[in-house]
């Protein structure tokens, strides 16, 4: 199955700053890809080459089989950008301009309309798009990229201006978008969100694409286990005993000295309570790579 | 090319205001122009003359400002991010600086018919001015938007008068095309022309507005979008 979208050795210099690097990278069908780096990494760069802003200096990519800047494949493209901006209208004028940008008719376009400013809670937001809130906006930018019942959903950073109720409406909207088969690049750092609900993502550093998997497979990547041990703490391992109560201590070790722990508790007669390989979280995930580079932390 | 009446139709609900003040503009300069008598029809023909320039002026920073407008507050991203190809956008650029001069024409001719007829001068040379005033109006709005492309808004509004006022001087010389309209136009009256020339003279300005608009068009279409990018 060819790829919803894909970045085919895509770089983009800004006079002599080269901004994305040889990006190469595909979002898959029906899945949510998280696109992650720190700010500058070019995380948006590789999005507006997607959506034609930008032409890349070399190399290229594809939406739905078509050339990146395509005109005729973006009305089945959804995009929601870090900031929306709109002309003076109220909430469902600027969903039923989105959609006729994208070939929509009435009296299809009314009904998706209507539908959009219930399902976002947009029917108390004013008259003028402008002055609305920023969560209000970012509901109706997201409107706006859903109008057209979209393949391939682009979105930069959805949820960074919505309160928590509006973060959770969003999460179940893009699960339910998966379940229908879309394709979602999810960029953001939000990075609870992306831990929820992203099946796989691509960190970026630099202009260089650092890392790419499947989510569980980085998170179960951590390389440390939690040994918690009833008796006194092991001299050997104190540098590892992170908390002692009731004479229950927790260590923290490598998972290349956690049998050499447990020989050595069960020597010092101490009762082994449980060990736990221990999962790393995005956030720590985020701060190694983007530290060093390495992941190694 | 179904998009173009959506997008332009918000451009000018943004500035409203602005365009519709200036469509007073004509009517402003009669009322002084007749609040003190009867008028001189010397001093009406010269007031029509710098009116005319006034309304292509208008199309010429209108159609120069209203891409780095949309690129400065992203809306651009809104409309770009759609099935809406680069050339459609800037046609509805061009219909959104070209339709003010509608407005403004609308006046001028009012305006310029209630002038000529309380000096008893016929009223058709006004109307051949309004109608030459939308003609040069497609020109200069092609050459703005052009500008537009290439140049920071200021530098782009000030070449794209620049160029409505060397084609008036060349015009002057009778170079053929939109600069002997613009020079009949703004320096003398355009109903002593001879018939056939103003038609020849009127395909070749239309010529000539879609060759810079094409030109736009191309080089648009071949650039990066000016967004500032993470």
């Amino acid at each position: 199955m060819s790829a919803a979208l894909e970045f085919r050795q895509a770089t983009k210099n800004f006079g002599r700053h080269r901004a994305l690097d040889g990006l190469t990278l595909a979002l898959h069908p029906g899945e949510i890809l998280g696109f992650l780096g720190p700010n500058g990494a070019g995380k948006t760069t590789a999005i507006h080459l997607a959506l034609g802003f930008l032409r890349p200096t070399s190399g290229g990519g594809a939406i739905l089989g078509k050339p990146f800047g395509d005109t005729a494949v973006r009305s089945r493209v959804g995009y929601l950008p870090d900031v929306s901006s709109f002309y003076a209208e109220g909430a469902r004028s600027a969903i039923e301009f989105a959609g006729k940008l994208n070939g929509m008719r009435n009296p299809r376009l009314r009904e998706r309309a209507r539908e959009l400013v219930a399902r976002m809670n947009l029917s108390s937001a004013g008259k003028d798009a402008r002055k609305f809130s920023r969560g209000m906006q970012q509901r109706l930018g997201l409107a706006q990229a859903l109008v057209n019942d979209p393949e391939v959903l682009i979105l930069d950073e959805p949820t960074s201006a919505l309160d928590p109720a509006g973060v959770m409406e969003v999460r179940e909207l893009l699960r339910a978008a998966r379940e229908e088969g879309k394709s979602i690049f999810f960029s953001s750092h939000q990075l609870s969100e992306v831990e929820q609900i992203c099946d796989r993502i691509a960190f970026l550093h630099r202009g260089k694409l650092l890392r790419e998997g499947q989510m569980e497979q980085f998170l179960e990547e951590s390389g440390r286990s939690e040994v918690v041990v009833r008796g006194p703490i092991l001299r050997d391992f104190q540098p590892y005993a992170s908390e002692a109560k009731d004479e229950v201590v927790r260590y923290v070790v490598p998972v290349l000295r956690q049998r050499e722990l447990i020989e050595h508790a069960w020597t010092a007669g101490a009762e082994l309570i449980s060990v736990t390989p221990l999962r790393r979280t995005l956030e720590e995930l985020f701060l190694s790579w983007s530290d060093g580079g390495s992941g190694e932390a | 090319m179904r998009s173009v009446g959506p997008i332009a139709r918000r451009l000018l609900w943004q500035n409203r205001w602005l365009f519709l003040l200036l469509a007073l503009w004509p009517f402003i300069m009669a009322a002084i122009l007749l609040a003190a008598g009867t008028p001189d029809p010397d001093d009406v023909l010269w007031m029509l003359h710098q009116e005319c320039f006034a309304g292509l002026a208008l199309v010429a920073v209108t159609g120069s400002t209203l891409l780095g407008n949309e690129q400065r507050s992203r809306r651009i991203v809104t409309v770009l991010s759609r099935a809406v190809s680069r050339p459609v956008y800037l046609f509805a650029l061009l219909v959104t600086a070209w339709l003010p001069l509608v407005l403004y024409a609308s006046g001028f001719l009012l305006a310029g018919v209630m002038l000529a007829r309380s000096t008893h001068q016929p009223w058709n040379e006004v109307f051949e001015m309004a109608v030459l005033q939308l003609l040069l109006g497609a020109w200069a709005g092609a050459v703005s938007i052009l500008w537009s492309v290439l140049l920071p808004q200021l530098i782009a509004s000030l070449v794209s008068v620049l160029c409505v006022a060397l084609a008036t001087y060349a015009g002057s010389f009778g170079f053929p095309g939109a600069s002997r309209l613009f020079a009949s136009l703004i320096s003398g009256p355009a109903a002593k022309r001879a018939g056939a020339d103003v038609w020849l003279d009127a395909v070749l300005t239309l010529i000539a507005a879609a060759i810079w608009f094409g030109a736009a068009s191309w080089v648009f279409t071949r650039r990066d979008l000016n967004l500032a990018a993470d």
